[in-house]
């Protein structure tokens, strides 16, 4: 996270950042981020069996989406991988 | 002086009786060229309702002793007729009528090429104008949750209940990272 709140302060108008919690609130998260400086970030909570469709399992799991909407990175934990360069390959 | 009136007489008399010979008897001077050619006039009267051989019909019937004026009539509305009736192998003469008559079967000719013309392309410029907007609309890429594929639909809310579905993603044109975590 604190890797990411750079990046995504600096590239929030070409890519959306989504932190979604399925273990608090939408509201409890937003209160966690407005704490940290984490500008830029939209606090969300999982609707339905968003999870279990996206196979989500583990915490810090990643999932980058293009401008149509396929996937163009994925990454659970401790799955290693450069998330920070898939970020910023998103927003060019 | 009577000597010279009686032989007046006589040769009037004489040229009295040639012209009425010339004129009373038609069948009888009538040589083969001419009974041809009143064929030909006949068989063209029959054939065609033509103003131009009633004409000759006529000036035939009414004028029939003399022989020079009716031939070049008959001849000259019998050539159009041959060229009427025989028009696909008769060759090409100056006459209006065979002229016009040239140009009838290349119109009848002419739809059947323009039918198969109209149908051969219309098929390939549907299908090219359909599937750009096809491919525009929706990605190609398979369903699923793998890298490269489009995952399947799901929704998530915002702090004050505002739900984000894909199909806002999408529609807004952005890039998304989405990022999940948990507390404990």
């Amino acid at each position: 996270m604190r890797t990411l709140a750079p990046i995504v302060a600096e590239q929030s108008d070409q890519v959306d950042f989504y932190l979604v919690s399925f273990s608090e609130s939408a509201g409890t998260l937003e209160q966690y981020i407005a704490d940290n400086g984490y500008s830029n970030m939209i606090a969300t909570q999982p609707v339905g069996s968003m999870l279990r469709d996206l196979k989500i399992v583990s915490q810090s799991s990643m999932i980058a989406l293009d401008s149509q909407g396929v996937i163009t990175f994925r990454k659970g934990y401790g799955g290693g991988g450069d998330y920070v360069g898939a970020f910023q390959g998103l927003a060019q | 002086m009577k000597k010279i009136r009686i032989f007046a007489g006589i040769l009037a008399g004489t040229a009295l009786l040639a012209v009425w010979a010339a004129c009373g008897s038609e069948p009888a001077p009538a040589t083969p060229a001419e009974d041809v050619q009143t064929s030909r006039s006949t068989s063209a009267a029959t054939e065609l309702p033509a103003p131009t051989t009633g004409q000759s019909v006529s000036a035939a019937n009414s004028a029939p002793p003399v022989a020079t004026i009716e031939t070049p009539i008959t001849v000259a509305a019998t050539e159009p007729a041959a060229a009427e009736t025989d028009s696909p192998t008769a060759p090409a003469t100056d006459t209006p009528e065979s002229a016009t008559e040239v140009p009838a079967p290349a119109a009848t000719d002419a739809p059947p090429a323009a039918v198969t013309a109209t149908e051969a392309p219309a098929p390939p410029a549907d299908l090219s104008t359909t599937a750009p907007t096809a491919t525009v609309s929706e990605p190609s890429a398979p369903q699923g949750t793998n890298v490269g594929e489009f995952p399947p639909p799901f929704t998530m809310e915002r702090a004050d209940g505002t739900p984000i579905a894909l199909a806002d993603i999408t529609a807004a044109g952005k890039p998304a990272f989405m990022l999940y975590f948990a507390t404990w």
